[in-house]
């Protein structure tokens, strides 16, 4: 945990009130949260805020919690739950947690206005966004856009004009209708297509037995790094080990999902009781979760590796998203560290 | 004396009517009606929405349930702790508020000026920049749902101190004895009808406030479990989710009712919605600084909350950040250009929604009034679906009007109407026996009745319920922006926080309130004025 932290912790106890009630509210929450027996060796606590609600898409972090990877390194890691209502990245600012799951369009525009961000792992080696449409009527390229009424979440309009302008279609001949987290409108025929993520709405579509079609945007230009591993700089300063062990917590975990997906799935679902998830379901994310975390570049060199020319996409997507970012906000140099023997951690 | 406490006083009358249906309990009726809905339900969900993935029978929600009990009980279980937790908090500091207010009359200007930012606070752009604060864990919901409830409880709160009778306050004083005694004797006593109808509406609120919170990261809560059941296709469950908040919202109004009436059996129960704003003291340096003194408060308050919680600056901005946000910085036309665009749309869906509610619902009241069976069959269920949290009905209402400005328009005049509806139609129901014996010895149509006694009686639980619907109108628009249009200023708060822009989030924040703040009092000054010209004196 960072001094940061300590200091926030200090001052509320300090406080009456107003302050105490907050205070009170996390103290409770943090005894119920559930935890390994305790070890022998103090951990180090360290909060990781993930990206969404409890899902198979952190399932590495589930098998390094439940295999006890974090604990070999000496961690107590609480897997804090995103959601639509929070960003990670404000999380990682204020010292709550010492490392979230962003993207490089998010972080990259905290990092364009000033908050000290780097980037140190990159989960997934290709992004994840995709449009989905039914077989029956299908986009299989974005010049299929033109004409049809795509239903997506308003946050994505610039990621839409980026596709468009990347392969010369005309923004403006696509209709764009408001959806969110919802499949419905494209099975009820309200849209023609979704923007969403490949490990999402098409699953359940195809849970549903409806046939879909997915396009993703990674395979026409849109090089944007999804699943991202950031830390601060003060952190990195001050806390460098901290964060090397919490990535080879991760690794270690990953390395079992890719290993045994439908034990991530499994391990996943019997976790979190209250999400109602679907052990179906969950296999078949988990299955396409590995397929688009891993690849070449991590065969060669390690998970949540990843290349210079990658970097350099990113830079140029960016830039055209209004994000301007330079080299300055990755640091590969703690994984190359964590790989210097090779590719696989054991 | 205010004209509630008179009015209270009045024994409800109804108006007599012609119907046979007139005879039928009011009971029976509902349930025909009740019964009559679930068959439609069913038959609608089962032919022309059937497979569409939208509407889910009622025989398939129940199904649904039992098959999942476990699992929906331990969400419901968890969003309702989280709620009692805020309404327990919230309601505390509004009553504590209310005392130091009542016992220190000087300062209650500036608690009210306090209390009503807060009310008029953007909940969906509040909540991230509250679990900055909090950090991970329940705090947020719990405090997001304790927000919710602190202005509505601390008006009836304050209310019910005020209604201590005259008489009594005088002789506590003839003993010489001080405020203190008064307070403890006769207006803790007098306040709690009034408070016991705050609470009321506190209780959904507190609700809506804990599953907004979820939104912010939890491992489970109705709140989660719906979006999961969004993205699914699980229509059954979205459905059980709403028919489950629906009781528990509703529960927790009659209930906390209830409680009221066994507390005081001897007043009928208030409604806070028609509680008539305060009169502003005369004189051009009390009214400046009736006028100044609040907006101070609300500043300093800005930066004790600031500095209290040591927000980093990348997050904190301050009042003179947001200034040269709008007004200085070379990109300070572009920030105007996109907060004033999508305000605009947002004030547009939103007055417009504003004004159908609020003239629906009191065209509502009158044909319940003129309509006695219609009114005991339809207004037990409009007294129920009042207290139902806008995240459940906004999926419903997308069901019937799709997504687009006018999904704004529709939920927010749903958010107005039936608080509107109540409020009137209880208000109608207090008509003097004395006018309408008048109206008939004249042998006066019901028409005459409606323009002579029943329009004029209702016209300040009218004016009271459209002063606390401007709030709770951009409240229901912002969230409808985000969930259902992505139009508005809504839309904006949300795009910024997910790119991490808080400047432009601090600045919605900033006009966003103060509009509410602004069209709050222009409805207050209205009344106030409209209630002085039709009965001097009566306005508080």
């Amino acid at each position: 945990m960072t001094a940061n932290q300590f200091s926030r912790r200090t001052f509320l106890g300090g406080t009456a009130a107003g302050a105490g009630l907050l205070l009170g509210g996390s103290t409770l929450i943090s005894a119920c949260s559930s935890s390994d027996p305790v070890p022998a060796a103090p951990l180090t606590a360290a909060n990781f805020h993930l990206s969404w609600f409890d899902s198979v898409q952190f399932g590495g972090s589930y098998l390094a919690d439940a295999n006890g990877h974090y604990a070999a390194q000496g961690l107590d890691v609480t897997l804090v739950p995103g959601g639509p209502g929070v960003s990670p990245d404000t999380s990682v600012i204020a010292g709550q947690s010492i490392m979230g799951i962003s993207a490089a369009n998010f972080a990259g525009q905290a990092w364009a206005d000033g908050a000290p961000l780097k980037v140190v792992g990159v989960a997934m080696q290709r992004n994840p966004f995709v449009i989905a449409s039914l077989t029956s009527n299908p986009v299989n390229e974005p010049k299929d856009l033109e004409g049809r009424r795509l239903g997506m979440a308003f946050n994505n309009q610039l990621d839409l004009e980026l596709l468009s302008s990347l392969n010369g279609v005309d923004v403006n001949a696509i209709e764009v209708i408001q959806a969110d987290y919802d499949p419905a409108p494209l099975v009820n025929g309200e849209v023609d297509c979704l923007l969403c993520w490949l490990v999402d709405l098409p699953v359940a579509m195809t849970v549903a037995g409806i046939d879909n079609t997915t396009m993703l945007f990674a395979d026409f230009g849109y090089a944007v790094h999804s699943q991202t591993y950031i830390v601060t700089e003060e952190t990195l300063a001050n806390n460098r080990e901290t964060v090397k062990s919490l990535l080879r917590g991760e690794i270690l975990g990953w390395q079992d999902h890719k290993a045994d997906p439908d034990t991530a799935a499994q391990v996943t679902v019997d976790r979190f009781p209250d999400a109602g998830m679907d052990l179906e379901t969950e296999t078949i994310k988990a299955h396409e979760f590995t397929k688009l975390m891993f690849s070449d570049v991590t065969d060669a060199s390690g998970f949540l590796w990843w290349t210079d020319q990658s970097v350099a996409d990113n830079i140029r997507v960016l830039k055209a998203l209004g994000v301007n970012v330079t080299e300055d906000f990755w640091d590969r140099s703690l994984l190359a560290e964590i790989y210097a023997d090779g590719p696989v951690l054991s | 004396m205010s004209a509630t406490a008179d009015t209270a006083a009045t024994a409800p009358t109804r108006p007599a009517g012609g119907s046979r249906l007139d005879r039928v309990p009011p009971r029976v009726l509902s349930s025909a009606v009740g019964i009559g809905v679930l068959l439609l339900w069913e038959l609608l969900a089962r032919t022309v929405y059937a497979g569409s993935y939208r509407l889910s029978p009622p025989t398939a929600v129940v199904a649904e349930f039992f098959e999942f009990r476990g699992l929906y009980l331990r969400n419901l279980w968890h969003s309702t702790k989280t709620a009692a937790w805020g309404f327990l908090w919230g309601n505390l500091a509004a009553i504590a508020l209310a005392v130091t207010a009542t016992l220190v009359p000087w300062l209650r200007r500036s608690i009210g000026a306090v209390v009503l930012t807060v009310f008029c606070l953007p909940f969906i752009a509040v909540a991230p920049i509250l679990r900055l604060i909090t950090g991970p864990g329940n705090a947020t919901p719990i405090a997001l749902s304790a927000l919710a409830v602190v202005f509505t409880t601390y008006v009836a709160a304050l209310l019910g101190f005020d209604l201590a009778p005259g008489s009594a306050l005088d002789v506590i004083r003839s003993y010489g004895r001080g405020r203190l005694t008064a307070f403890r004797n006769v207006r803790v006593r007098a306040s709690v009808p009034a408070l016991f109808a705050g609470l009321q509406i506190a209780a959904p609120a507190a609700f809506l406030g804990a599953v907004v919170g979820e939104f912010t990261g939890a491992h489970r809560g109705l709140g989660i479990l719906t979006v999961r059941a969004l993205g699914a296709l699980q229509t059954d469950r979205i459905w059980v989710i709403a028919v489950l908040s629906t009781i528990v919202a509703t529960g927790g109004y009659l209930a906390i009712g209830a409680l009221g009436r066994f507390l005081c059996p001897w007043s009928p129960a208030l409604d806070v919605g028609a509680v008539p704003v305060a009169r502003t003291e005369p004189g051009l340096l009390n009214r400046l600084g009736g006028l100044l003194a609040p907006i101070a408060v609300v500043f300093v308050f800005w930066y004790a909350f600031l500095w209290g919680f040591g927000i980093e600056p990348f997050f904190a901005k301050t009042p003179f950040d947001v200034w040269a946000e709008m007004f200085s910085v070379p990109e300070a036309a572009e920030t105007r250009s996109i907060i004033f665009g999508a305000l605009g749309t947002t004030l547009w869906t939103t007055s417009l929604g504003y004004v159908v509610g609020l003239v629906g619902a009191l065209a509502t009241a009158l044909v319940f009034i003129l309509v006695p069976w219609l009114e005991r069959a339809l207004m037990p269920i409009a007294v129920a679906l009042r207290s139902i949290p806008i995240i459940v009905t906004t999926p419903v209402i997308i069901l019937f009007v799709g997504r687009g400005l006018l999904t704004t328009t529709a939920i927010v005049a749903v958010m107005s109407f039936f608080p509107t509806l109540v409020n009137c139609y209880t208000a109608m129901t207090r008509t003097p026996e004395g006018i309408l014996d008048v109206l008939k010895s004249y042998d006066a149509a019901s028409l005459a009745n409606v323009r002579n006694a029943y329009l004029p009686t209702s016209v300040p639980a009218l004016l009271a319920s459209a002063r606390i619907a401007v709030p709770t109108s951009l409240l229901g628009a912002t969230v409808a922006e985000w969930l259902a249009t992505g139009d508005g200023i809504g839309a904006v708060m949300v795009t910024a926080f997910t790119r991490n822009d808080f400047k432009i989030l601090w600045v919605s924040v900033a006009v966003l309130t103060i509009v509410a703040v602004i069209g709050y009092s222009l409805v207050a000054a209205f009344e106030l004025r409209t209630l002085e010209r039709m009965a001097p004196g009566t306005a508080r």
